[in-house]
């Protein structure tokens, strides 16, 4: 079942691939930037005094839900039909996690294409890879801390609800930043070691909270 | 199946949805739930499937408590609402993704039982596009495609035309032959007294003598 809705939503990853590419061609051609900056722009927002960059990350933020919601939908609202035929909360639960980590997992890695569509393979050359690689880890451990937001939430409240709720997460996780919390906070790369740990912190604590509120949670609607 | 309720009380704020209710259901037989809207037909079907949880009361299952020694009956089929699904699939590729779950049904038998409903399993139409009788028409293949020992259909008939909803009385007079158990609910008469033998009356989530 993994599988055929991993398969069912290529058209999102295509469509995330070419919003990748667009902004990693604004970022190289208007704003200048290296190919790890832009990676890090991307998943972190850094840099936020720029409003582009700030609509850059908030994008990212957005194409997560895009990719995460027929999964959720399918799992937290018409769940009845998928519910009684796994017999319990939990392998459902379970099941949802598995597929946001592979589902996520896979936008990260839609982002090289990407790179490679919009920088070209010369951009490659002489990169510092690890580098890159703790950048993208980063950006797959964020991703997932904000399905984990998606799922909460959505438990909660309607669709609607639940992107505006996401936009004001993203903006506010900025506004961090921007007060000098992304040091310590889940921006990766300043304090690779540190951030990732908080970054576990985080997605552990959603995980048990989601939970909770799933199990909670009667099939009603 | 056996199903057993006892003293089954749900209260959801300050309504009293369920009131106390005391039934058995068994094998064999088909049930029908009658009463006007709002009177907890569906409320007592989500109890009957384990979807909801009592305030006071229980439901046993084969002897088996729902929400304590199971989550929901062993080998059971729904359908409540309208499935909506995944929007941007077709029909078969819904119900290919819900029999991958248990795989107890073969792609070739899902494709026979759509011929059967007048659906065509090579449709490229997404579910998103299907009528509401479409859709219907699918809600009921994912109750029966399994072949499961309890039925439990809210207002099945829903939308369906004639010639299907004559098609359907056949499918689940089979399966009460076959020893199941199956509890529906529809608004209309003509459906009760073809299928039924025994109706239940609900009033403001109790139920009552006719
Ligand atoms: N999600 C819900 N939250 C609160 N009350 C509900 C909900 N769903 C149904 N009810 C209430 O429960 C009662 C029974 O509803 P229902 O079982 O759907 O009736 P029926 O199926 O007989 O038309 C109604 O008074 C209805 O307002
Ligand atoms: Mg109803």
């Amino acid at each position: 079942m993994t599988l055929r809705i991993v398969n069912s939503i290529k058209h999102k990853y295509f469509f995330s691939f070419l919003t990748f590419s667009i902004v990693f061609m604004v970022l190289k051609e208007v704003e200048e930037y290296e190919l790890t900056d832009s990676v890090r722009i991307l998943f972190n927002g850094i840099n936020v005094r720029k409003s582009l960059l700030i609509a850059v990350f908030v994008l990212f933020t957005l194409l997560i839900q895009y990719v995460n919601v027929d999964a959720v939908r399918l799992f937290l609202r018409e769940d009845i039909y998928v519910l009684i035929r796994y017999k319990s909360k939990k392998t459902v639960f379970l099941k949802l996690q598995a597929i946001i980590l592979l589902v996520d997992f896979l936008l990260v890695v839609t982002v090289a294409p990407a790179i490679l569509s919009s920088y070209g393979i010369n951009a490659f050359r002489g990169l510092n890879v690890a580098e890159l690689m703790g950048v993208l880890i980063g950006g797959f451990l964020l991703s997932v801390i904000y399905s984990l937001l998606f799922v909460v939430l959505t438990v909660k409240c309607s669709e609607t609800r639940v992107f505006v709720g996401m936009i004001a997460m993203a903006l506010l996780s900025i506004g961090y930043s921007r007060i000098g919390i992304a040091e310590i906070s889940f921006f990766p790369n300043r304090d690779a070691f540190n951030s990732k740990w908080i970054c576990f912190l985080i997605i552990l604590i959603l995980y048990f909270v989601s939970w909770k509120l799933i199990n909670k949670k009667e099939e009603i609607k | 199946m056996r199903i057993e309720v006892r003293d089954y009380t749900k209260r959801i704020g300050s309504a009293t949805v369920l009131d106390n209710i005391n039934a058995i259901f068994e094998s064999n037989k088909v049930y029908g739930l009658v009463g006007v809207n709002g009177s907890g037909k569906t409320m007592l079907l989500r109890a009957l499937a384990g979807l909801i949880r009592p305030n006071e009361g229980k439901v046993i299952v084969d002897g088996q408590e729902l929400n304590k020694d199971i989550s929901f009956p062993n080998s059971m089929g729904i359908i409540i609402e309208t499935p909506d699904l995944l929007g941007h699939l077709t029909g078969l590729e819904n119900l290919k993704m819900l029999a991958d779950i248990q795989r107890k049904v073969s792609t070739e038998r899902i494709c026979e039982l759509m011929e059967t409903f007048g659906l065509d399993p090579k449709d490229k139409r997404v579910l998103r596009k299907y009528s509401l009788g479409m859709k219907q028409k699918i809600g009921i293949i994912q109750a029966i495609m399994e072949d499961p020992e309890l039925l439990i259909l809210d207002e099945p008939f829903n939308a369906l035309d004639r010639e299907t909803v004559e098609k359907v009385w056949g499918i689940l007079l089979e399966f009460k032959k076959k020893g199941k158990t199956i509890i529906l609910t529809s608004h209309h008469k003509e459906d009760i007294d073809n299928l039924c033998d025994e109706v239940l009356f609900m009033e403001e989530g109790r139920l009552v003598l006719p």
